[in-house]
């Protein structure tokens, strides 16, 4: 959620993170003002992250993969929306490093795959959008091991 | 960094009619939320973990498990695992609970 503000002023890493757990919703949770207003809120009471590490429901897959540690365009992993919602941009600076830390923090014999040019799929990139958060914080976005498989119409 | 487990604490769109974002949650959404609500405000994870026979209406609430796995990658990141989350959004959105929490 990093830096929730254009004019957000707290200095990058002051402070403790915590860990959260969020519902995402779905891309429409944007168009959701109290929704919105109540993670724009966590995020401005938070301490602004050098890095963001998201563990997406929407993006499974065997071994665990880290994705997005360069900046790509986003995945469009939902159906039938408004064409609006497929225009939605983020431009992410990827966390190469954060991805290299993570790899090494995994116990011995667990492999981690790496995908650097896979974007942040709606799990990622919604609540990050919502919160109306400037992408000047770096991502890297990791995957459930599992059976890969598509997002239904009502991707949520 | 900020570790960010991202799901939806239920999720059984198989069964949910989508209406219009302040619908009534499904006994199922509710049932499971107020069993989780619970369960995260005691600490007790050994429930949660063993969610699939523990909980309430799970069949409904998670038919599978993704959207609630990353809780359990947010709770391992806490620097004391059996501490209260905070609960810092609640209430449904289509029905389904929008319980977002934060751990120390």
């Amino acid at each position: 959620m990093g830096p929730a503000m254009t004019d957000d002023a707290r200095p990058t890493g002051s402070g403790r993170m915590p860990a959260i757990y969020i519902g995402h919703g779905a891309p429409p949770l944007v168009d959701d003002e109290l929704w919105v207003s109540q993670l724009a809120g966590w995020a401005a009471r938070m301490p602004r992250p050098r890095s963001i590490l998201v563990v997406s429901a929407h993006w499974e897959s065997a071994p665990l993969t880290l994705g997005a540690t360069e900046t790509v365009p986003l995945v469009y992993d939902f159906w039938g929306f408004p064409q609006h919602y497929y225009e939605t941009t983020y431009a992410a600076p990827g966390a190469p490093d954060l991805a290299r830390q993570v790899t090494a923090l995994m116990p011995d014999g667990e492999t981690v795959a790496h995908q650097p040019d896979r974007g942040l799929d709606h799990g990622a990139y919604v609540p990050l959008t919502s919160c109306r958060s400037p992408p000047r914080t770096r991502n890297a976005c990791s995957t459930w091991a599992g059976g890969s498989r598509p997002c239904g119409t009502m991707a949520c | 960094m900020l570790i960010i487990g991202s799901g939806f604490l239920t999720h059984g769109l198989p069964y949910l009619q989508m209406r219009s974002p302040d619908q009534p949650p499904p006994g199922w959404s509710a049932e499971f939320d107020a069993w989780a609500a619970q369960t995260l405000e005691g600490g007790r994870l050994d429930d949660l973990v063993d969610f699939t026979h523990r909980a309430p209406a799970v069949r409904y609430a998670h038919p599978t498990v993704e959207h609630l796995s990353p809780l359990f990658v947010t709770l391992g990141a806490a620097d004391d695992p059996e501490a209260a989350p905070e609960t810092v959004i609640d209430g449904y959105w289509f029905g389904l609970a929008k319980r977002s929490i934060q751990v120390a």
